[in-house]
Formats: C-alpha cells, sequence, structure tokens
C-alpha cells in the first residue's frame, strides 16, 4: 500500500490556492487597468502571466479562475456522486416497477455521449450562473456512477454480513445507511476523483465555447475563450489556464490512482 | 419475441428496438431543450430584422405553433426519413448533417488507425517492460495527455505546429487560393490542413489505448498459463504472442467507445481549427438555435455512438471467445 500522500498534497494546494486567491492575486480579475497602453502584453515583470485583450492582468484572472472553476467541479460532482448513490442503490434494493424503471433509464442514458447533452442543455440555459453550470454539469455526470453503485450494492447486498443484518431484524434504512453506504466509499472516491477530472474538463470546453459561465467572471474556461482566435500571437491567453487545467485534472487522476491503487488494490 | 425465433435474431432485433429507443429519447430531448430556450430562429437573427419580417419568419416556419404540434410534425417528418429544414443553412438538414459527417470522417478514419496503430504499439511495448525508467517516463507522458483537457491539448497543438514552428496553416480545410491551384497541390493543400488536427486527437486516442494496452497486457504476463508456456519449450516471441492475444479484448472495447465519441464529439478539435464537421456544425447551430438541425445532429450522432457501440460489443466477442457464448441482448 502505497500512501497517496504526494498528489494529495498537490490537490490540497489547489484547493487552498481556490480559498487564498483573492489575496494572492495582484490586481482584481475583472479590473480592466489600462484600456489603451495595457492591451494584450505579452508576460513581464509587471503582469507574470500578460494581460489580455480587455487589458485585464491575467495571472489574477487565472487564480481567480481556479476558486470559480474548481468550485463548479467539486459542487457538480458532490451532487452527480449524491444522485447516483440514491438512484444505484434504488436499482438494488427498491421494489420492483421502481427498480426496473431507473435501470432501464440509466441503460438508456449510458450510451448517450455527455458533451451533447451538455451542449444541447447549456445553449438552453445561457447565460448560466455558476450555480446553474454546477448543477448542469453535475447532472450530466451521475450516470456511470449510478451504474457502478448498482453493481456494487449489489454485491455487498448479497455478502454474508448484510444477511445477517436482516436475520436479526434491522430495518432496510439502517442497512443501507450502517452497512451498505460505508462500503460504497472507496470505489466513489476513486470514481469521484477522476469525475472531477472530467467536469473540470466540461467547465473549460464549455467556457471555450462560450456557453459556461457568463463572461466577465473569470474562469478556467472563460479565460481560454479570449484567447481562442488569437492562439499564435497572444499565446499566454490560452497557455496560462491550459496548464492550470492540465495541472488540476492531473492531480484528479493521481489521487484516482493512488486510491485505486491503496484501497481497491489494482497493481500499476 | 425470441421464443419463435433463433436467439441470435432475437437478440439482434431486441438491440435494434433499444437503439430506436434510445434514439427517439435523446433527439426528442434535444428538441425539447431548445423549445424551452427564450427565443427562436427569429430573434436568434439579431436586432436588424423588422417585426414583420420576424413574424412572417415564424410563420413560414411554423414556428408560431404550440410546442406538442411542432413536435409532432416533427416526429411524422422524421418517420418519412425527413430531418426537416435548417433555417440557419437554407437547405435540408439531412444535407448540410450529411456534408459535416463526411469532413468528421477526413479527421476521424485517420486519427483512429493512428491511435490504434500507436497505442496498441505503446502499450505493447511498455507492458513487456512494465516498472523500466522508460515505461515509468511514458506511463507519465501518457498520463499527462490524457489528462489535459481537449480544448487544451488542441490549442497547444496548434500553437506549436502553426505558431512557434510555422509549418501548418491555423485552420479550415483548404487555403483561400485552393480552388485555383493544380491537382497535385489541392491534395497537398488538404494533407497540410489536415495534419495539425489529426495529430491532435490521434495523441489524446494513443494515450489512452496505451494505457490500456499496457495495463491489460501487464494483467494477461501474470496470468497461470504464462508460467506454464515456457515449459512446453515455447519460443519467447510466442509466448509473448500468447499474452498478447489474451489482453486484446479490453483494448478493443475501449476503441469502441473512443471511435463513436469522436464521430459525435470532435467539437473542440473541430472548433479550435475551424473544421467545418459535426462538432463545428453542432455549435453554429445552436447559436443560431436551428432546432431542426441541433435535434437531427443528436440524432446521428447517438446513432453512430449506439451503433458501433454493438459492433464493438461483437468485435469484443469474437476476441474474448469466452463471452461469445452470453453475448447480452440489450447493450
Amino acid at each position: 500500500m502505497r500512501h497517496p500522500s504526494r498528489p494529495v498534497r498537490l490537490f490540497g494546494g489547489l484547493v487552498v490556492v481556490m480559498l487564498v486567491a483573492p489575496w494572492l492575486a495582484p490586481y482584481a480579475p475583472e479590473a480592466q487597468l489600462d484600456l489603451v497602453a495595457q492591451r494584450g502584453l505579452p508576460p513581464s515583470w509587471t503582469h507574470w502571466l500578460g494581460t489580455d485583450l480587455y487589458a485585464r492582468d491575467v495571472l489574477s484572472r487565472v487564480l481567480a479562475g481556479t476558486r470559480v472553476t474548481l468550485a463548479v467541479a467539486l459542487g457538480s460532482v458532490v451532487l452527480s456522486m449524491g444522485v447516483a448513490t440514491v438512484v444505484g442503490t434504488a436499482i438494488t434494493l427498491a421494489p420492483r416497477p421502481v427498480s426496473t424503471l431507473l435501470a432501464g433509464l440509466v441503460e438508456a442514458l449510458l450510451p448517450v455521449p455527455r458533451l451533447l447533452l451538455l451542449l444541447a442543455c447549456s445553449a438552453a440555459l445561457t447565460p448560466l450562473s455558476g450555480a446553474g453550470l454546477t448543477i448542469l454539469i453535475g447532472l450530466t455526470g451521475w450516470v456511470a456512477a449510478a451504474r457502478l453503485v448498482a453493481d456494487e450494492t449489489r454485491r455487498i447486498n448479497r455478502s454474508d454480513f448484510v444477511l445477517a443484518a436482516r436475520a436479526i431484524g434491522l430495518s432496510e434504512w439502517r442497512i443501507m445507511r450502517r452497512h451498505l453506504w460505508p462500503h460504497l466509499q472507496p470505489v466513489l472516491a476513486a470514481h469521484a476523483t477522476l469525475a472531477v477530472a472530467a467536469a473540470i474538463s466540461a467547465e473549460a470546453g464549455l467556457g471555450f465555447l462560450g456557453l459556461g459561465i457568463a463572461p466577465p467572471a473569470p474562469s478556467w474556461g472563460n479565460i481560454m475563450r479570449d484567447g481562442a482566435g488569437v492562439v499564435t500571437t497572444q499565446w499566454w491567453l490560452t497557455v496560462a489556464p491550459a496548464a492550470a487545467a492540465t495541472l488540476a485534472m492531473l492531480a484528479c487522476h493521481q489521487v484516482g490512482e493512488a486510491f485505486e491503487e491503496s484501497v481497491l488494490m489494482v497493481p500499476r | 419475441m425470441s421464443r419463435d425465433l433463433p436467439p441470435s435474431l432475437g437478440r439482434g432485433l431486441r438491440a435494434l428496438v433499444h437503439i430506436a429507443a434510445v434514439l427517439m429519447a435523446s433527439a426528442s430531448l434535444a428538441f425539447v431543450c431548445l423549445h424551452l430556450a427564450p427565443g427562436d430562429a427569429g430573434t436568434a437573427l439579431g436586432e436588424g430584422l423588422s417585426p414583420a419580417a420576424r413574424d412572417a419568419l415564424r410563420e413560414r416556419y411554423g414556428l408560431d405553433q404550440p410546442l406538442v404540434v411542432q413536435y409532432l410534425k416533427w416526429l411524422g417528418a422524421l418517420a418519412q426519413g425527413d430531418l426537416g429544414w435548417s433555417t440557419s443553412q437554407h437547405r435540408p438538414v439531412l444535407q448540410a448533417i450529411g456534408e459535416a459527417f463526411g469532413h468528421t470522417l477526413w479527421l476521424v478514419i485517420p486519427a483512429f488507425a493512428l491511435s490504434l496503430l500507436g497505442g496498441m504499439w505503446i502499450g505493447t511495448w511498455q507492458g513487456l517492460r512494465a516498472g523500466s525508467r522508460g515505461d515509468r517516463l511514458v506511463t507519465w507522458i501518457t498520463l499527462a495527455l490524457h489528462a489535459t483537457p481537449d480544448v487544451a491539448l488542441a490549442s497547444g497543438v496548434l500553437l506549436l505546429g502553426a505558431g512557434v514552428l510555422a509549418l501548418f496553416p491555423t485552420g479550415g480545410m483548404t487555403s483561400d487560393i485552393h480552388a485555383y491551384l493544380p491537382m497535385a497541390s489541392r491534395w497537398l493543400d488538404r494533407l497540410q490542413h489536415l495534419v495539425l488536427p489529426v495529430v491532435t486527437i490521434a495523441l489524446v486516442g494513443s494515450a489512452t489505448l496505451a494505457r490500456h494496452q499496457r495495463a491489460s497486457l501487464r494483467a494477461a504476463l501474470q496470468l497461470p498459463f504464462m508460467a506454464w508456456l515456457p515449459t512446453r519449450g515455447l519460443p519467447p516471441a510466442h509466448i509473448r504472442w500468447h499474452a498478447w492475444r489474451n489482453a486484446l479484448a479490453p483494448v478493443l472495447s475501449v476503441a469502441g467507445i473512443l471511435l463513436p465519441s469522436w464521430l459525435a464529439g470532435l467539437v473542440f478539435v473541430e472548433q479550435v481549427y475551424a473544421w467545418p464537421g459535426m462538432g463545428y456544425l453542432l455549435v453554429q447551430a445552436i447559436a443560431a438555435q436551428d432546432m431542426a438541425l441541433v435535434s437531427g445532429a443528436v440524432l446521428l450522432a447517438s446513432g453512430c455512438a449506439l451503433t458501433i457501440a454493438r459492433v464493438a460489443a461483437v468485435a469484443h466477442a469474437m476476441a474474448d471467445p469466452r463471452l461469445a457464448a452470453d453475448l447480452p441482448g440489450s447493450l
């Protein structure tokens, strides 16, 4: 067993940045500094990551974007894991018509590309607030996790300790709460860290297409959109948020793998 | 249904019914979503249009009728193979989608071939020397590629190939002067425009496949029979072949997930390189609130995803004879 220390520290670092970003940022993220003299400046000592077309400091925007993007990603994953737990458990334990209906729903939704759903819905809902985007990404991301939860609960439900719990007459609710859900945690945690990476990617993608959070707010996707047409000339607008997103996603993958390695004993 | 039919036919029919049901559900969802959005094709044209012209437009395309009527009309036309009229492109939806799909295939076919070749080769190379320094380095690279958002990777490759090296054009399918070039130069022009997007997709694809090929081959090398084969005096190359063959099935099923997702959603790569394929079309259609075009694109994309998932299940079963016995009827 390897203790998941380094990736956890990396991810913890990102969360700390997310919390203290307003104090770290050298300028206000939405302030237009000098529209004439400071538009689209390359990286320099005064602006470490340059400025954008509206003369805003890119470093400040990326730092502030950490908070926005990670909040959306973490929030949406909490939401989707919650839905997945409820639906997945219901597929295994709920009475017949409900469970077959839900199982059919999951089977039907599983092959539909998530990106298509996200695009169609976000187009219908633009302009989105942070909370709206969180709910949207969360509600399109629970299907695979629900399937995972259903499979796991079915496995745990067949085990001897659950049978014993039933035999001594515990209520189904208590069995669910005290005997099923605690055993779901490692599997769900490993899945959730990868889901955070997917949510970061989704936010970046939607922001890039102009379908994410409404513009002046800084998110990694929004900053990439500012640099979209000028990748080859004003590269810092793309490279800075892209690097931040990649770093965060790498950390998620590392944490996920460390989880799988230590809890599920998957060999590397 | 399957009682009086041969079992394989019954399974096939059930799969078809299932595919049709999912297609209907996803296309209807897209239809309803877009109709619930504020505004329609009339308002999407901007402020410059007079209210009278706007109303005329709505009446012409039936946008003034209630949602249920519009939906039923759309369904009726769909049953006759008519996906409707694109209000933004001024031509039948089927025609617009057909053209865009062709453009997407230009990207997907070479990229998929490259990913299969590259990914399986790299993964096999890694799996055979797992734990070595080279393996760990390549594992890091594939993980980094895997963890980069598509938009970021596409922009990065664009920056490198078109910005720093200045070897390739920044986007589009052809140059402006394409039509005036001699035949040989036209092909060269096309190829030049193809390189960067294909490289982007192939990087993602081969990284993903290599990771699965490596894990799967490592697992296969630890199966009990791998200890037995050398005792029969088989040459190492032959033994490696047996391990590779055993590791094939999971890799194929991952490839079967990749391909349809590309046909449906190369949204970001096409957007970054201004490549007029399915993803590009979809984003444009969404911006113009072109309901018929969006529903059609979603229908076709999910159709691709489902059909290929089905084919991948069959290929998976062929690669692993143990699964051929109980190929699931539903997906």
